[in-house]
């Protein structure tokens, strides 16, 4: 089972460039910040996997989003809110609302059109932060990292043995 | 590098194959459980569905056995329906609307008995259903039944003041008084019998004197001249006083006279004190079957009230209301089409009441928002050849909220041939009434508007059998009540509502008025005659002797009338006596022979 698994990751983890890892951030974003039962994540989740973006970032990133998107829960209300009730778009909101499509993916929904409206306001520069992170991360720290104690003893638990035969994260190709 | 992921399509692929056979497999279970929850909290007991069958080609759903539980009987359902099927509108769902076209309900049955209690459980939340205050029937006037035994006549007047006995007493008196005082005046002031008969023997004298022819005879016929003006002025103040006396014995009369009255009065008084003059049977129906009526009424307000809270429209959450959190708030916008939430647009029916039969029929337009569908919700269900109980029945009613501020709700409900079993007319325990067996044509025409209710009940029955739990008793009244009752062969019976559901009047209409009060009017009459009796000889055994003391005084007052009369007439004959004696002398002898002529009047 662990075997499978591990292949299973392999497979995903494949794609390890800094920008793989951080459209892997941003598509989590956009998934955690937003109600999860939503039509849109649909089309996230086929991005996510269809693209070539890192699947342990997208993971990451979705959990730590759907945490910080419950405490930001009454911003993405207001934000949602303000749009949807905003005076020039109405006649479209309307348009849409009369649409069954539109309507099962509830864009009138206050914190779903403020979830994704910030999202993807977000997704730009978390892109071209996160890029620049992970590049210095790798070029300054990533060795001083790999020496800490904690480190060794994660590298030389069965998960990571199995982990390393897929090649995954942290080794630079 | 390569950006596309072709493998992630599989993934994909995987992935919401593996979303859409779970919700292929769970959705029957979660339609279920939904339905269940929601019905539990809706109704306030357990709603308890056998199987949820959703098909996706068509888009519809069949419920098999439902049961909603009557919550205040656990043991028992309010309603259990053997199978439910619908084909639902696909495009209003994805527009977050639940359509139904057509409905089909088969196999509805009320009452039926649960295995185990349908209570719902504390962690539940339920509806807490409007408060039922407890209808009261607005009184017109005091229900009051006439007393059927005659009261005790010597109690009656132990406890009673009699105002004849004290105004004969006072009268008496007065009488007393007056005729004292007319004794002592006559005897007094006034010339009596011996004055006259002075009078009577001057006039023998001068009769005498006169037929002498002497000197006296001068002195009587001066005497003579002087007698009759004496005698007019006696006569005179007899005259005076009888005038006066008569003016007394007017007033005296008057007074006894109402003093002869009097116990009448009494009489009359106790009578109606005690409730024997027949006027509580006026609206005995009102009496005997004015709580049955009340307790019906009360139970269909009290599901009126139980239903309305569904009839209305969903009011919408205040925009300044904090949404839940990870909620949010649905904003709504125009509608090319507007059209309702939720909406059934017909149902076809089939109910079986239990001893009864079958009734087919349909609901019509099931909205939460009547004001955006504009009809009402109508529910018609008729039964034909029905097995028993009844003949034939049919139920109109509508319940209309297109105006949410002018709520109009109508019933009408007929049946022909309804046979009445063992159903209590009266409930009071003196004056329990069954009616054992009847069958009648029922019609029942009920209005409710937004705070008053409107209601005409009525049911013609016949035959009719009635039996009563106080024939037994000696009391002849009971006893004539128990015969009409059982002898009754057609009753008809009218219940008029009006009023608001807290307080309402309640108007009976019935033959049995009519047959009640001929068949006791004849024993109140009697028992009102014999009461009357025995009352006038008790209280006129207490003034008899009064009133005869004062009859004998006002006779004595009478009796001096008439001597004073006797009196007067005695004076007038005495002063044509007195002239005639005058004239009657042989004349004045003169020397010589020559006679002076006679002295006349």
């Amino acid at each position: 089972m662990l075997s499978l698994l591990a292949k299973f990751l392999k497979v995903l983890n494949s794609d390890a460039e800094p920008g793989q890892i951080s459209l892997g951030f941003c598509f989590g974003m956009l998934m955690g910040f937003s109600p999860l039962m939503s039509l849109h994540n649909l089309l996230v989740l086929l991005m996510v996997l269809v693209i070539r973006c890192n699947l342990s970032a997208f993971m990451l990133s979705f959990g730590i989003c759907s945490g910080i998107a419950y405490l930001i829960d009454p911003v993405f209300h207001k934000a949602g809110l303000a749009i949807l009730t905003a005076e020039g778009l109405q006649q479209t909101w309307t348009n849409l609302y009369n649409q069954p499509v539109w309507r099962i993916a509830r864009f009138n929904n206050t914190i779903v059109m403020g979830s994704v409206a910030i999202a993807m306001a977000a997704f730009i520069p978390l892109l071209l932060v996160s890029n620049l992170l992970i590049r210095k991360y790798r070029e300054h720290f990533l060795e001083w990292v790999n020496k800490l104690q904690i480190m060794k003893a994660f590298k030389a638990s069965s998960f990571y043995q199995l982990y390393e035969k897929a090649q995954g994260w942290g080794v630079v190709k | 590098m390569k950006w596309i992921r072709w493998q992630g399509l599989v993934a994909f692929a995987a992935v919401t194959g593996l979303i859409g056979l779970f919700w292929f497999v769970y959705i029957d279970r979660w339609v279920e459980r939904y339905i269940e929850n929601w019905g539990t909290f809706a109704v306030g007991a357990k709603v308890e569905l056998d199987k949820a069958d959703v098909s996706l080609f068509p888009l519809g759903l069949t419920l098999t056995r439902m049961q909603v539980t009557n919550p205040g009987k656990p043991m028992q359902n309010a309603v259990e329906i053997k199978r439910i099927a619908f084909l639902m509108d696909f495009w209003q769902l994805l527009l977050g609307k639940t359509h139904i076209d057509d409905m089909s309900v088969e196999g509805m049955e009320f009452g039926t008995k649960r295995k185990y209690s349908g209570e719902a459980r504390r962690n539940i939340d339920t509806v807490v259903p409007r408060p039922v205050t407890d209808f009261v029937v607005k009184q017109t006037g005091p229900l009051e039944f006439p007393a059927l035994e005659v009261p005790d006549v010597m109690a009656i007047l132990k406890n009673e003041d009699l105002a004849s006995v004290r105004l004969v007493e006072t009268i008496r008196a007065e009488v007393d008084s007056e005729r004292d005082a007319w004794e002592k005046r006559v005897k007094n002031d006034l010339p009596g019998k011996k004055t006259f008969n002075d009078y009577k023997a001057r006039v023998e004298k001068i009769k005498k004197d006169m037929k002498a022819g002497s000197a006296a005879a001068i002195t009587a016929a001066a005497t003579a001249a002087k007698l009759p003006q004496e005698i007019r002025g006696e006569i005179d103040k007899i005259e005076k006083a009888r005038k006066e006396l008569e003016k007394t014995l007017e007033l005296v009369k008057k007074r006894a006279e109402e003093a002869r009255k009097a116990p009448f009065e009494d009489i009359e008084r106790l009578k109606d004190k005690y409730n024997l003059s027949g006027k509580g049977l006026t609206n005995l129906t009102r009496t005997f079957m004015g709580p049955t009526y009340a307790n019906y009424l009360s139970q269909a307000f009290m599901w009126h009230a139980r239903i309305s809270p569904y009839l209305e429209p969903k009011e919408e959450a205040p925009k300044e209301k904090k949404p839940e959190r990870g909620k949010g708030v649905d904003v709504k916008f125009k509608e090319r089409r507007p059209l309702p939430d939720f909406l059934i647009s017909k149902s076809r029916v089939t109910l079986k009441v239990e001893e009864v039969g079958e009734f087919t029929g349909d609901v019509r337009n099931v909205t939460d928002n009547q004001a955006i569908l504009g009809s009402p919700l109508t529910v018609r269900l008729a039964g034909e050849k029905l097995e028993t109980l009844i003949r034939e029945a049919s139920l109109d009613m509508e319940f209309n909220r297109t105006r949410p501020r002018e709520p109009k709700d109508t019933v009408a409900l007929s049946g022909r041939g309804f046979q009445f079993r063992d159903v209590p007319l009266s409930k009071d325990g003196r004056w329990p009434i069954d009616l054992k067996r009847a069958d009648a044509d029922v019609s029942i025409k009920m209005e409710f508007l937004k705070s008053h209710v409107n209601g005409l009940i009525s049911a013609n029955m016949t035959p009719v059998e009635i039996v009563t739990g106080f024939g037994q008793m000696k009391n002849p009244v009971a006893k004539a009540v128990d015969g009409a009752l059982r002898d009754i062969q057609k009753l008809f019976i009218e219940a008029e509502v009006k009023g608001s559901p807290e307080e309402y009047d309640l108007i009976l209409r019935s033959n049995l008025d009519e047959i009640l009060e001929k068949a006791i009017g004849r024993i109140i009459t009697e028992l009102v005659k014999e009461f009357e009796q025995r009352l006038r000889a008790e209280i006129m055994k207490r003034v008899q002797k009064p009133l005869e003391e004062l009859q004998a005084k006002i006779g004595i007052i009478g009796g001096l009338d008439k001597d004073l009369e006797a009196l007067v007439k005695e004076g007038e004959k005495l002063i044509e006596e007195a002239i005639k004696s005058a004239g009657a002398g042989k004349g004045l002898p003169v020397p010589g022979g020559l006679k002076l002529p006679g002295l006349s009047r």
